[in-house]
């Protein structure tokens, strides 16, 4: 091959592969940049590190008079007569009274156990030193290291809490930031830890969803979305699409923690529209809501007991009422408590006519009132619903109610008990 | 061509031939259609192949779920909500073979299935067509024709009726075949416009794409192994094979931005990189490691026992040779249905090793017979195998079932056309309810109630990757009947049920002993159909 033939096949080579180096390199580079792109979804919404609160929007004194609502708050201070506490009742305690409560005596009227305060209830959920001083170390901790966060344990006894994400949902409504310092075992963090496990974990067919929706609707930051593990976009809107998806009474306490949370989601959503930001739901999706909750109230109106309080059956009374394990009371509390606390925070266009709200307050209020002890224990975690629930109806928290009645309010002669009909 | 008493030649054969036949009128072709009873043999098989695979009933295949996202495509564009599945309602989805199915949902609206049946018939006779030739061509050996047959019955469980991995698959064969086929010095260009035309349709028509990009870069990295390991050799050595290595790799770029062309462009390059369990890897067959005894398992072996065979009679093995078999190995031990393509990639590193130039010269030319014809006498008779293979073609059709489309009488039944695997009878009830609300059914059973119209939305279909794990997790429960199902109908709103009698008999156990939530509306002797009681206040319970 003569040399000028070899410089031409010479140079013909270092260009053929001078551009395939160029190929290779723009092929790795957007390879490189595709994976990124294509799998860093976000498995975590944008989250606030204060939660938002959800106000109580009415004050009618005909629900519960001020000395029966002060009498009904005395019988749920956290006192828990039972020790170690469950789990589930210091949940539902710190849920009910929040975190700034504080009782600085024995109770006169019902002596026993001095009761916890909301910062004690909410060491002894968060701080494993302080689970450990009730529960001893041969428990296994409430809070676990888990892959995406720390994982609360659930449903697995006394020591546990009773509904998935439940705990995330009370600190949620009780005004936890996220950056609340948690204690584990063998290490130190933060609440954010346990949100973000919660969400990583979640799924959008999974049993128990209400917390988790509450939760999110408390914290999101804006309406953005985000995708779960296996790889489903969750929209406000599909959320909400999931919650009314089931027919009633289907789901935790008889579907009325569905309801709560799609009142929650709708607030947030009115709230954050009369500020001039972006609403949570698309139109399609709020109007959706309104309806379902309207066609829910209506149920409710036509099914209320002339007694004033539902039961399990609430959908449909002509139904047989599935939960009959149950003793009657505990249910009709239960159904009436729930109701009168999801229709507290929601929005004057689902709400029935006054009356009915008053029947069920008052068969409520009085079916606490005449409840000893041991009942009130054994129903605590439904009583807090209802406590919280006549409480939001005077337009304040458990917590404010307790503190008005002790700083303004004399203690109203009660009525008798036993002065009272017998509660069916 | 017929011709009447021919003019006089010099040539022995066709002096006997006038010796024989005198004035009579005699066919007169060319040598290469003088077959032997090799040929005949071929055609026998295929022709076999063809029948066998025109009489199979559509059943469950995979067909419908084709058909339904054709049409859905054809009257509203590429989708990326599968509207049928609203419990995967967020999920990616991603849609790949658009063309394929938009195609195949045609060939449904104007033929039914019948036409269906003689189109998967045909394209897989097809394929085993392009794949016998390639193998003969390459091993020079007549027998290598019929290991195509053999593949595609070995591998039918995996294929299940026209799909748009049938086309896919005559796409691979196609690939081989232009990348293969012996061509003048002047192939390059034709091979590079081959390449990008072919990979341009099949991107658009299978989602199996990549594998032909595999091949195309198994070569460029064998040729690039060839180059690196023979650094001794001589100049002249080295420049030619420089000289391949840059078309393997002009080839590879050619396929490479032809797959571009797609209505979703770089897009469904994405996909590749998507690891969720909707990826493309899972729509390929996921992780399904083959099973030691199988039919797929012995497709693969065979190929691999004549992979072995010819490795022990060649020198020196061609990089591209092994690194095929690799990858083809790789590919089947992940997924059970890639033996399909597998199976091919084995026998084509095998069958070059085989050949040699003579006889792949020979067999190219139809030599080997007619030298035999040549030694002996020449015999009046050398058409009869030609004639043979026109019978045994003909025979064949006569005798499938689209047949009747050319010779007229009655086409199958339509319970021989979908085979007893399919509920019609509860299928055609399902079309007088009203389609509203979610409908649970065995998913195999889904896509043909979609495509024929019979409902809107259910629970899962048979492109379960798409579903989230936990849905999954509770249709297989529910199929299976075990405890919590009646919850979970609840979780899902679910509002019929079509039961599978033959093969969900817990489940049908727990409906028959539950009469509070569900009523029975129709039986027969394939299926039940449960639906949700009413409440008194209007509500389903």
């Amino acid at each position: 091959m003569s040399n000028q033939a070899q410089t031409a096949t010479s140079q013909s080579t270092a260009l053929f592969w001078s551009v395939q180096a160029l190929i290779c390199a723009a092929i790795v580079f957007a390879g490189y940049t595709v994976r990124q792109s294509v799998n860093s979804v976000t498995n975590v919404p944008r989250l606030n590190n204060e939660p938002r609160l959800i106000r109580p929007l009415h004050n009618y004194s005909m629900v519960v008079s001020d000395g029966d609502l002060k009498q009904i708050l005395d019988k749920m201070r956290p006192t828990f007569p039972s020790r170690p506490p469950k789990t589930n009742f210091v949940d539902h305690g710190l849920r009910m009274w929040g975190s700034q409560i504080e009782f600085e005596s024995v109770s006169q009227s019902r002596p026993g156990p001095r009761a916890l305060s909301g910062q004690q209830m909410r060491l002894l959920l968060l701080d494993d030193n302080e689970f450990v001083r009730h529960w001893g170390k041969s428990t296994p901790a409430l809070l676990e290291e888990s892959e995406g966060g720390i994982r609360v344990r659930t449903q697995e006894g006394r020591a546990t809490v009773s509904h998935i994400d439940h705990l995330v949902g009370t600190l949620a409504e009780t005004g936890t930031k996220l950056n609340f310092p948690v204690k584990l075992r063998h290490r130190d963090g933060v609440f954010r830890e346990l949100v973000e496990h919660a969400f990583d974990s979640f799924d959008l067919n999974q049993k128990e969803y209400e917390w988790t929706a509450l939760a999110w609707a408390l914290y999101g930051k804006d309406a953005s979305s985000w995708f779960t593990a296996a790889g489903q976009e969750v929209t406000y809107d599909r959320l909400v699409e999931r919650m009314m998806r089931q027919g009633q009474p289907e789901g935790v306490c008889y579907g009325q923690h569905r309801l709560y949370s799609l009142a929650a989601i709708l607030r947030v959503d009115q709230e954050n529209r009369e500020q001039g930001a972006m609403g949570l739901l698309s139109e399609t999706g709020r109007t959706k809501v309104i309806e379902y909750l309207k066609q829910m109230t209506a149920r409710l109106y036509r099914g209320q007991s002339p007694e004033g309080y539902w039961d399990a059956n609430w959908p449909d009374p002509t139904k047989p009422v599935s939960d009959v394990g149950t003793a009657a009371i505990s249910r009709r509390v239960l159904a009436t408590g729930h109701t009168l606390e999801w229709w507290a925070i929601a929005p004057e266009e689902v709400l029935p006519p006054r009356e009915t709200v008053i029947r069920a307050g008052q068969w409520l209020s009085n079916a606490i009132l005449v409840m000893d002890d041991r009942e009130i224990e054994r129903n605590y975690t439904f009583l807090t619903h209802a406590a919280r629930a006549l409480s939001l109806w005077r337009g304040q928290f458990p917590d404010e109610a307790e503190m008005a009645f002790r700083e303004k309010l004399p203690m109203q002669t009660a009525r008798n008990p036993a002065d009272r009909a017998t509660i069916q | 061509m017929l011709t009447q008493d021919p003019t006089s030649s010099n040539d022995p054969r066709d002096q006997s031939k006038q010796t024989a036949s005198g004035s009579q009128l005699e066919v007169m072709l060319p040598d290469w259609c003088i077959l032997s009873w090799r040929h005949c043999l071929l055609c026998v098989a295929f022709t076999l192949l063809f029948a066998g695979l025109n009489y199979l009933p559509l059943g469950v295949s995979s067909s419908w779920h084709d058909i339904w996202t054709g049409n859905w495509i054809a009257n509203n564009g590429v989708y990326d909500i599968d509207p049928s599945t609203p419990l995967a309602d967020g999920k990616k989805q991603e849609v790949h073979g658009w063309l394929g199915r938009v195609l195949i949902a045609n060939a449904f609206g104007k033929g039914n299935l019948e036409f269906l049946s003689l189109i998967f018939s045909f394209s897989q006779t097809i394929m085993a067509g392009i794949w016998a030739l390639l193998f003969v061509r390459l091993s020079g050996r007549w027998w290598a024709g019929l290991l195509p047959v053999l593949m595609v019955v070995l591998c039918y469980w995996h294929l299940d009726g026209i799909s748009i991995r049938s086309l896919g698959q005559l796409c691979f064969a196609a690939l081989a075949l232009i990348l293969f086929t012996q061509r003048s010095p002047g192939g390059m260009l034709w091979k590079a416009t081959g390449v990008s035309l072919l990979m341009t349709a099949w991107v658009n028509l299978d989602q199996s794409w990549p594998v032909g990009i595999l091949l195309l870069a198994t070569l460029a990295v064998g040729q690039v192994v060839e180059t690196l390991t023979t650094k001794q050799a001589a100049e002249a050595q080295r420049l030619a094979q420089s000289a391949a290595l840059r078309s393997a790799i002009v080839l590879l770029e050619c396929g490479l931005l032809a797959t571009l062309v797609n209505p979703f462009g770089l897009w469904i390059w994405k996909s590749l990189f998507n690891w969720g369990d909707a990826s493309f890897w899972a729509m390929l067959g996921g992780w399904e490691p083959l099973q030691l005894i199988s039919f797929p398992t012995l497709a693969l072996g065979v190929a691999l026992v004549i992979w072995l065979c010819a490795f022990r009679r060649v020198e020196r093995v061609a990089a591209w040779n092994w690194i095929l078999v690799l990858v083809a190995m790789l590919l089947a031990g992940c997924s059970a249905t890639s033996v399909s393509w597998a199976a091919p990639m084995v026998l084509l590193s095998g069958f070059w090793m085989l050949g040699n130039d003579s006889s792949v010269a020979a067999v190219c030319d139809n030599r080997v017979h007619n030298e035999e014809t040549r030694k002996g006498e020449a015999k009046p008779l050398e058409f009869a195998w030609t004639l043979m293979c026109g019978l045994a073609i003909w025979v064949g059709f006569a005798f499938s079932p689209s047949s009747h489309f050319l010779l007229g009488g009655n086409g199958r039944t339509s319970r021989q056309l979908l085979g007893q695997a399919n509920a019609v009878a509860a299928m055609q009830q399902l079309q007088q309810q009203d389609s509203e609300g979610l409908l649970w059914c065995p998913s195999y059973w889904s896509d043909r109630l979609l495509a024929i119209g019979n409902v809107q939305q259910v629970f899962a279909n048979q492109d379960s990757s798409r579903l989230p794990a936990q849905v999954r997790h509770d249709y297989e429960l529910l199929y299976r009947g075990q405890s919590g199902w009646r919850k979970i109908l609840n979780r899902y709103a679910v509002s019929r049920l079509l039961i599978d009698k033959q093969h969900q008999k817990r489940m049908l156990h727990n409906l028959r002993a539950s009469t509070q939530d569900w009523i029975k509306v129709h039986e027969d002797q394939r299926a039940v159909i449960y639906q949700r009681k009413p409440s008194a206040s209007g509500e389903v319970s």
